[in-house]
Formats: C-alpha cells, structure tokens, sequence
C-alpha cells in the first residue's frame, strides 16, 4: 500500500474517536471550591521553597524480527526558587538499558545519564521571562511539554519529536493577553554546539510562536529552527492542542519539515473513567527522494531513511495521580518491511 | 536541456502539491472534530449546569489540566516554586499563574 493514499485513514480514526466521546461529561466544577476562591481575590505574596520530585519508569519495547529493549529510568527535578523573580530548575536523566537484537541471544547494556534542564530562569517583567543554561527545545509541543512520560499518552515517541531535545545557550520566553481569551506565547532561542556528552547539543536557533484560545481550550502554535553547523538547514513546524469542554477527550497534532523529510501525527486521547484513558495515535514520516542520511542527526534520536507509516494504539489505567501503568500496540509500515511494535510501561512520579 | 528544467519545474512542483497535501491534511484532522460538535453544544448547554467557577480554577482547567489529571496537594511554598515551573514551561501568563496559585493555596 502506498504511504501516500493511507491519510485518510487518521481521519477515520479521529471522527471515531470523538463520536463515542459525545455522552460523557467533562472534568467538573466544584462550586464550594469555586466559591472559596472568589472570596478572597486578593493577590497574596507566598514565599517560594524548594521542590525535590522526578519519576522512575519501567519500560519494555518489543519489536519482531528487530529487538527486544528493556529500560528502566531515574529522573530526579530539583526547583529551588531566588527572590521572587529567580528560579533555578535541573532535572538529570539516569537511564539503564537492555537491548537484544532478533537474531542474537546476546543482551546489549547501556548506561545512559544525561541533564536535560540544568537552566536559571529570571522573570524580567510579565511579557518576558529570560532563561539561561541547558532548556528543552521549543520546537512543537511534544518535546517541551508532553515528553515526560507520566504526561505523555503513548511511550514510543513520534518519528518528528526525536530531534534536538535539549539546547545549551539562552532563552527568551512569554505569554500574554492580546484579548479578553486569546492569550500570545512566544520563546526565541540560540543553542551553541557542546560535545560533552552530558549535555550534548548541536549549534542551533529558532523559535515558538503560539496563539491560545483558553475559552475553547484551543492552541496553535509555529516553530522555525535553523541549524548553524556543518550543512545549515532550516525545518519549521506547526502543532495544535484541542480539549473540547464538553468530552474528555484531547487531540494533539504536530507537523514538521525538514531537510531530512516531513512528517506529521495526531493523537487523540479519550478518558473512559478517571482512571482509564484510551489513546489512538497516526503518524507518518515522507522521506524526500534520493536522501539516504540524516543531515544533521540530532542527538535525541534516529529518523526513519524510508517513507513510513505508523498507526498505534494504547491504554493507560491510572492507579492514582502518581503511577501509572500503559500498554501500546502499533504497526509500522514502510517499503522494507512491515513490522509490529508493542511497548508496556510502569510509572512511578514522586513528588 | 530545455527538457531538463521542465522536468525539475514539475518535479518540484509535485513536491509543493505533496506538502500542501499533508498540510491542509492536517488541517482537517484538528478540525473535522470541532466542526462536528459544533451543533452538539447548543443542544448539550440547556441542559448542563454551569457552574460559578473562579478565574484560578478556570485557567487550572484550561491550561494545567490538559496535562495533569489530578490535583495534587503541596504546601504553599513548593506550589508557588511549581507554578513559577509551570510558568515557563507551561506558557502560562502572569495573570493564570496568579489565579492558579490563588486557587490552589486555598
């Protein structure tokens, strides 16, 4: 089947995900809640302390024919508050993993630690706020705010969000009212090239600008980056965010290109009950043609080098906030073979 | 030659056709939903409660919810680290972070 004709089959899959969701009720308001909070709208001054959370996560990846992976990861987050304007945040990734190639009974380790935020925010006025040190990329929505995998729907990320993880350099960022519901966010950056490995990053810039509709729950968002090494390339993106205020249902979609192809997906998650939420998920990568390696290869992952489909489908039962258990299935299509890709997950947030 | 450049013209002209393809593609996938709930709203609303909900606990729902199922309960200090976390990466306004933080610290 070719890549090109199957599009419409994510649309298939989002109507029939939002038909069913169309009885339920959303997320209720408690007036007694409400009301106390109306009671005293005065602004009140709460000094700031320091925060000490993270996650652990167990996580096993089986692919047929390619690899079995078992992971297991520590993620500590440090939030320790300056003043009121000053906020120091680190977050460090420690991530133990087992991998076994089909055709091999041998079982591969990897050790892998990482800072993925190590960052000094200052809140210069209420338009900006200036960040420096070790950020997560604001490219789309994927990688800034639904990576961590107590947030994310599916644990197998999307082809398009394995790019450049994190950027080491500074950081511009803010969001504002432009009417009475329309709020403006916005995050210019630059990233200059490391090669530790603990902080690797490639020689970047770019930047966010969204446009959120909070009444309708409703984001859009642009992005643009320019890599300033070896081969400059520029990619741009598009990302939206819809929660419908009458269903229990979120819809995510995220499209990006590149030098090294484009691709989209577009995720819907529907909760049954509060503790059990089904998620669908389509994506796809087009790679152009006569392009065999990535240019630029980001240090967060691998882009597929055939043109690939990926339809995907996956459960989350939450046992309380803190802990949540998820099991996905999906198919990966592409003109070298078809394979089947199934993934469970323990997570475990403590805070 | 003349040949030549008419090819790489239409090649790259399929390739624009293709992009816009995926583009307007993506369109009708965020879309194609609200456009059928549309209708529903208007009948739905009539019959649903609304009730009072103060801004803090309105922007809770807009923005922190879309992430975070649960409310969870810290002291005051530690939420008002979190929600100047939250700020950041949340895109939240000063106005929300303030709402929150009021609603929350309740």
């Amino acid at each position: 089947m070719k890549v090109d004709q199957t599009p419409a089959v994510c649309l298939l899959l989002v109507l029939c995900a939002c038909t069913p969701g169309q009885a339920q009720e959303g997320p209720r308001i408690e007036a007694s809640a409400a009301k106390a909070a109306h009671e005293s709208p005065e602004k009140t001054e709460i000094r700031g302390t320091p925060y000490l959370g993270g996650y652990a996560l167990f996580t096993t990846t089986y692919t047929p024919d390619r690899f079995t992976q078992i992971g297991t990861v520590l993620t500590p987050v440090l939030l320790i508050p300056f003043g009121n304007k000053w906020l120091i945040e680190t977050k460090f990734v420690l991530d133990g993993e087992y991998k076994r190639d089909a055709n091999s009974m041998q079982w591969d380790q990897t050790l892998g630690k990482n800072f993925e935020l190590i960052q000094l925010d200052y809140i210069a006025s209420r338009y900006l706020t200036v960040v420096a040190g070790r950020f997560l990329t604001p490219f789309g929505i994927f990688n800034e705010r639904q990576h961590a995998p107590w947030i994310k729907k599916l644990q197998i990320q999307p082809f398009i969000a394995t790019g450049a993880p994190s950027g080491n350099g500074g950081m511009l960022k803010g969001a504002f009212e432009i009417g009475s519901a329309v709020q403006l966010n916005y995050a210019a950056y630059f990233s200059a090239l490391t090669t530790v490995e603990t902080i690797k990053t490639r020689r970047t810039a770019g930047s966010r600008i969204g446009l959120a509709f909070s009444n309708r729950r409703l984001e859009f968002g642009t992005s643009f980056q320019r890599v300033l090494q070896d081969g400059q390339s520029s990619s741009f993106g598009f990302d939206a965010t819809w929660l419908p205020l009458r269903v229990p249902l979120e819809i995510r979609a995220e499209y990006s290109n590149s030098v090294e192809g484009d691709g989209y997906w577009v995720e819907t998650g529907y909760r049954f009950s509060r503790r059990n939420e089904g998620v669908l998920r389509m994506e796809q990568f087009f790679v152009p043609s006569g392009f065999s390696q990535p240019v630029n290869p980001g240090p967060g992952g691998d882009l597929p080098i055939v043109n690939t489909r990926r339809p995907m489908l996956g459960w989350n039962y939450y046992l309380r906030d803190g802990i949540k258990f998820g099991i996905s299935y999906g198919r990966q299509f592409t003109a070298r073979g078809d394979t089947h890709v199934g993934n469970v997950v323990v997570v475990y947030r403590f805070q | 030659m003349l040949g030549m450049s008419w090819l790489c013209t239409d090649s790259s002209r399929m390739r624009n056709v293709a992009l816009a393809r995926r583009i307007i593609l993506l369109a009708c996938l965020i879309l194609a939903p609200a456009v059928m709930m549309t209708g529903q709203g208007k009948g739905s609303a009539a019959r649903r409660k609304v009730s009072p909900a103060s801004d803090g606990q309105q922007a809770y729902q807009n923005k922190c919810m879309s992430c975070h199922r649960e409310t969870h309960k810290y002291s005051e200090g530690k939420q008002a680290t979190i929600l100047r976390h939250m700020r950041v990466r949340g895109d939240l306004t000063e106005k929300e972070t303030q709402a929150i933080l009021r609603y929350l610290t309740q």
